[in-house]
Formats: C-alpha cells, sequence, structure tokens
C-alpha cells in the first residue's frame, strides 16, 4: 500500500495548526472580552480628549478639580508616551494599588480607588484590547497643582488613610446578579466616585453610601442612588433604571446630562441588557 | 500621638490650605421668572410628551400610534424655539445652562435643528403606519438629540426642598 504524501501533508500540517487556532480564539475572545470591560470602565471618558477632537486614548482632557488641574495622561500602547512598554504586572499594579512602574503614587482623580475591585481577569482582557489600539506618539501633559500637592509623595498619606487595596469580595447572602451589580457599580462602573459623597481630603465617604454629592466634580451636583429618605430616585422601577442608563431619560421625562451625560454615552449604553439589571437591582437594595 | 493620628492632622492642614472647595449655592426651579421660566416651561412640555411615549417604550403603557404623533407634534413645536429662549446673559441664579453655551452658539443651534429633524421624521413615521420597532428605533433617535444637549450645555444644581 502506497500512502501519498502529497495528501499527508496538509493533514499533518492542519493538525500542526490546531493549538495555534486555539490560542488566536482565545486571544479574540480576550480582546472581545477586554471591549466590553473598557466600556464598563469608561476610559473613553477621561482618557479621549473628545471635545477637542484628540485621537482615542491620548489623553490631555482637561479635570478640574479643588485640588488643582489634572491633564489626564496618553494610555495608548505608545513605547514612549503611552503604556506601550508596560508588562501585566505593571498595569495590575497601577490598576489596583495606584502606583506606576517606577514606584510613584497616583493621584486619585484616576478612580483606582474603585478599580481596584476589578477581577485578574478582567484587567488582563482590558490590557489585551488596550493594546491593539492605536498608538499616539504625543507626550502627556504636566498636571496643575499646587505644592505641596505636586509631590506625589504626599499621596502615600492621603492613600493611606482613604484608600484600600483589594478585589471585589462575593456576598453570599445575595444572588449572583445582585454581586455583578455590586461588582459593576464599586468596581470597573466606579459609579460610587460620583455618587458617594467625598470627605475633606477628596476620599470616598463610604460609610455615607451613595447618597449623592451635591458639589461633585466641577461643582456639578450629583443626585443619590439610593432608595431611601424618599428621594425622587427611590420611586423609580427597574425598568426605569434600566432604561435610563441606556437613553438617558428619566421617569418625568427629563433628561440627563452633564457628565452623567458621558457615562451614558461611554459605558451603560453600551452594556448588556442583563448587566444594567443586574445595577438596576443592586441599586435597588441600597437603603 | 499615633502614626495615624499625626498623619490624619498633617492631610487635614493640608487640605484645608488647598480647598478651595467653592461650595455650589442650593438653589432650584421654583426662584425661575421672565425668560428662564419661560424656557424651563417649554423644556417641561416637550419632557412630558418625552413621558407619554417612553412609558409605551418601556412597556408601561399600552402602545398607541397616536400618541406618537401628538408627541411628536408638541417636540417639533416647542424645539424651533429653543434658540430664542436663550437670550444672551440668560444664564446664571436658578439656570442651570452653561454659560459656554453663548460661546458655541452654532454647535448648540445644530442640536436645537437636529432635534427638530428627529421630531418631525417621528411625526412622518406616526402617520405613514410604522410599526412599533420604527416608531421606537426613532424615539431612540430624537431621545440622542435630547441627551446629547444636556450633555453639552446644563449642569445639574442642587435642587431646593
Ligand atoms: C475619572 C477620569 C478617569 C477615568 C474614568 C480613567 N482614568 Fe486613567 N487616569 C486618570 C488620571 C487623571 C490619571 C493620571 C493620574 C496621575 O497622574 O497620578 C490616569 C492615569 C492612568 C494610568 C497611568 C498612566 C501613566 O502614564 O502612568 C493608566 C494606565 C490609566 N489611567 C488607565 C485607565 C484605564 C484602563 C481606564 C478605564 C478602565 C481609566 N484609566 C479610566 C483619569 C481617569
Ligand atoms: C462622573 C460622575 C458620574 C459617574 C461616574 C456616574 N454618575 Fe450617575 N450621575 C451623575 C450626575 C451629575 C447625575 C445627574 C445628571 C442630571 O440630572 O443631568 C447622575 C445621575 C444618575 C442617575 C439618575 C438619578 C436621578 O435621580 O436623577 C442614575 C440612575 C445614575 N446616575 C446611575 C449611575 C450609574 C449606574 C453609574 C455607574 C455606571 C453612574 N451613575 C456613574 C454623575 C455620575
Ligand atoms: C439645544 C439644547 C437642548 C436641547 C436640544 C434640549 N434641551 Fe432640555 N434643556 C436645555 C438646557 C440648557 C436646560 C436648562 C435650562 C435652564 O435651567 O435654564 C434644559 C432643561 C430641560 C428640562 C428641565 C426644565 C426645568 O423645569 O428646569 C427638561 C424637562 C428638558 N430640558 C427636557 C428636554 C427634552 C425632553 C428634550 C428633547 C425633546 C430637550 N430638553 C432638548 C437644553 C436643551
Amino acid at each position: 500500500m502506497s500512502i501519498n504524501t502529497r495528501h499527508l501533508l496538509p493533514v499533518c500540517s492542519l493538525l500542526l495548526m490546531i493549538p495555534a487556532l486555539a490560542d488566536a480564539q482565545e486571544e479574540q475572545s480576550s480582546v472581545t472580552r477586554g471591549e466590553y470591560i473598557y466600556h464598563l470602565g469608561g476610559c473613553a471618558s477621561c482618557h479621549t480628549n473628545g471635545k477637542e477632537g484628540g485621537a482615542p486614548l491620548a489623553g490631555g482632557l482637561e479635570m478640574e478639580t479643588p485640588f488643582g488641574t489634572f491633564y489626564t495622561p496618553n494610555i495608548t500602547p505608545d513605547p514612549q508616551y503611552g503604556i506601550g512598554n508596560w508588562s501585566e504586572d505593571d498595569f495590575i499594579r497601577a490598576m489596583t494599588e495606584g502606583v506606576s512602574p517606577e514606584g510613584e503614587h497616583y493621584y486619585p482623580a484616576f478612580p483606582y480607588t474603585s478599580y481596584t475591585k476589578m477581577s485578574q481577569q478582567d484587567l488582563l482582557d482590558l490590557k489585551t484590547f488596550l493594546d491593539l489600539q492605536a498608538p499616539v506618539a504625543k507626550p502627556s501633559k504636566e498636571h496643575d497643582l499646587p505644592f505641596p500637592l505636586n509631590q506625589r509623595f504626599v499621596l502615600g498619606v492621603w492613600k493611606w488613610l482613604n484608600f484600600e487595596s483589594g478585589s471585589f469580595q462575593i456576598n453570599q447572602h445575595r444572588n449572583d446578579r445582585w454581586n455583578r451589580g455590586a461588582y459593576i457599580v464599586n468596581g470597573p462602573g466606579h459609579c460610587v466616585e460620583c455618587h458617594t459623597p467625598r470627605n475633606i481630603m477628596g476620599g470616598l465617604d463610604t460609610d455615607a453610601g451613595m447618597t449623592g454629592n451635591d458639589n461633585g466634580p466641577e461643582g456639578e451636583a450629583v443626585p443619590g442612588l439610593q432608595s431611601s429618605n424618599h428621594s425622587e430616585f427611590s420611586k423609580w422601577e427597574i425598568e426605569d433604571i434600566t432604561f435610563s442608563l441606556e437613553t438617558g431619560m428619566k421617569p418625568d421625562g427629563d433628561f440627563l446630562g452633564g457628565s452623567m451625560g458621558h457615562v451614558i454615552d461611554n459605558t451603560t449604553s453600551k452594556m448588556t441588557p442583563a448587566d444594567l439589571e443586574a445595577i438596576a437591582e443592586y441599586l435597588k437594595s441600597l437603603n | 500621638m499615633s502614626k495615624k493620628q499625626f498623619k490624619f492632622s498633617t492631610v487635614i492642614r493640608v487640605a484645608v490650605i488647598f480647598s478651595a472647595i467653592t461650595s455650589t449655592t442650593a438653589m432650584g426651579h421654583g426662584g425661575a421668572k421672565g425668560i428662564v421660566k419661560e424656557r424651563m416651561d417649554s423644556m417641561k412640555e416637550m419632557g412630558d410628551a418625552m413621558k407619554v411615549m417612553g412609558d409605551m417604550v418601556k412597556g408601561k403603557r399600552d402602545f398607541e400610534r397616536s400618541a406618537f404623533k401628538q408627541g411628536a407634534e408638541t417636540v417639533s413645536k416647542h424645539s424651533p424655539k429653543i434658540p430664542e429662549f436663550f437670550p444672551k446673559g440668560s444664564g446664571g441664579g436658578v439656570s442651570e445652562a452653561l454659560p459656554k453655551l453663548w460661546l458655541e452658539w452654532d454647535q448648540f443651534t445644530s442640536v436645537v435643528d437636529r432635534t427638530t429633524e428627529e421630531a418631525q421624521k417621528l411625526g412622518e413615521l406616526s402617520t405613514n403606519g410604522a410599526d412599533r420597532r420604527a416608531l421606537t428605533k426613532q424615539f431612540i433617535s430624537l431621545s440622542k438629540s435630547c441627551k446629547s444637549c444636556h450633555t453639552d450645555y446644563r449642569k445639574k444644581k442642587k435642587e431646593k426642598h
């Protein structure tokens, strides 16, 4: 019997390709998941200077705070001006501990205070996605902060008092949907960053919960999202919440705007219906 | 003094020195007068129309094509008047309008035009026998133009209770 090697060769090389194919598939699904996490995290809200026509993720957005003016950095994969040279560990440390690869502290204007709750897998997928975006060779702009706040070591003290790193802990007494909602709101979605009042140091007053902030970022009033204290919000039903997060429409026909408008555009309007319902269920449980 | 207490007081001092925390004065819509009151009322009528249609889209109310015809008419009637309701210098006080809208007047009026066009399109669909899906889709497009202007040119103030 003679075996026709001409036919065997393609079969052999096909077999050899299978592991590579599986890798490619895994990478593809990691990219797709990473893109979703990127929307959940609302990275574009801060790192893309849409108003001035800036390139995606190239930074430069001006953020005015009571402590000075911040300019978001370039987080494109450019090796020199972006984060293209970062290892997975560098990225995870920045996102969960607020520390740069050089060991310097980040300002909490970067909401690592919430991102610290993100899962390892979500962060790795996010990095896979970010690594594939277009690099932009443009240096980040220096922040404009008064002394001593322009000294990053001051932040060590701030973090010591106001920041607790650590991933999200599942509440065993609640169902999966509630836990998913809690994860998004307190972790990647960083909803707490605006909807929770801040203490004099600009740290989140976590004891107060999501009771709103009359003097939120840039003097904007942020409503509370608790169902207690007879707020207007306590009358919202699940579908009112999901609909407002999808379209911006409040139950009374008014439309959300300001910084929440950007959150809707960049984050909540891109969420799956299941995730919107999870958020609504979690918010309805807050008292 | 423990380490934590010591650091706490240092930080407080730093924070107090640099806290330019300007608290926004508490204001609601109650005190609106003149043109500001007029524009709020006009916006409110558009809001009421959007609410009726929105409730149908959400499934809280039975779906009626005639409601979309009526709602679209209300918005088409009010939207083109928006620029007249924002004369220069009518910001501040109880108004939630951002002053930059007068600096970006062309952009501001182009969102007005978009809103009017989207509302007219919704009106046409509702009289051309469009189905629920098509009406919902157009309603969402109209919603986007309301949200877009509120995102760029309105900033929430604390409500007076
Ligand atoms: C609320 C605004 C805001 C959002 C949202 C935000 N960032 Fe940032 N980010 C900042 C600011 C401000 C800094 C600069 C912090 C500093 O200089 O200490 C920063 C810094 C960073 C850095 C460090 C860059 C460097 O050059 O050292 C990385 C990495 C980063 N952000 C990634 C992300 C990712 C990924 C997301 C989305 C999941 C995100 N950020 C969302 C504001 C934001
Ligand atoms: C950058 C700050 C910011 C972030 C982050 C943020 N919000 Fe908001 N949110 C606001 C502001 C400001 C308003 C009021 C907007 C308005 O009325 O025009 C608001 C309003 C809302 C409302 C309507 C409440 C009411 O009573 O009118 C809901 C619901 C809401 N946000 C949910 C969320 C969720 C869920 C997240 C996280 C995915 C989130 N927000 C993240 C600033 C923020
Ligand atoms: C071109 C910009 C623009 C468009 C388009 C727009 N709005 Fe407004 N809207 C505003 C501004 C600015 C305010 C704040 C007015 C003030 O406080 O002086 C406002 C306020 C409101 C209010 C609150 C009124 C009050 O009593 O304080 C409602 C309700 C409202 N808009 C509904 C809508 C609806 C519904 C649509 C879409 C059909 C819409 N708006 C489209 C700019 C716009």
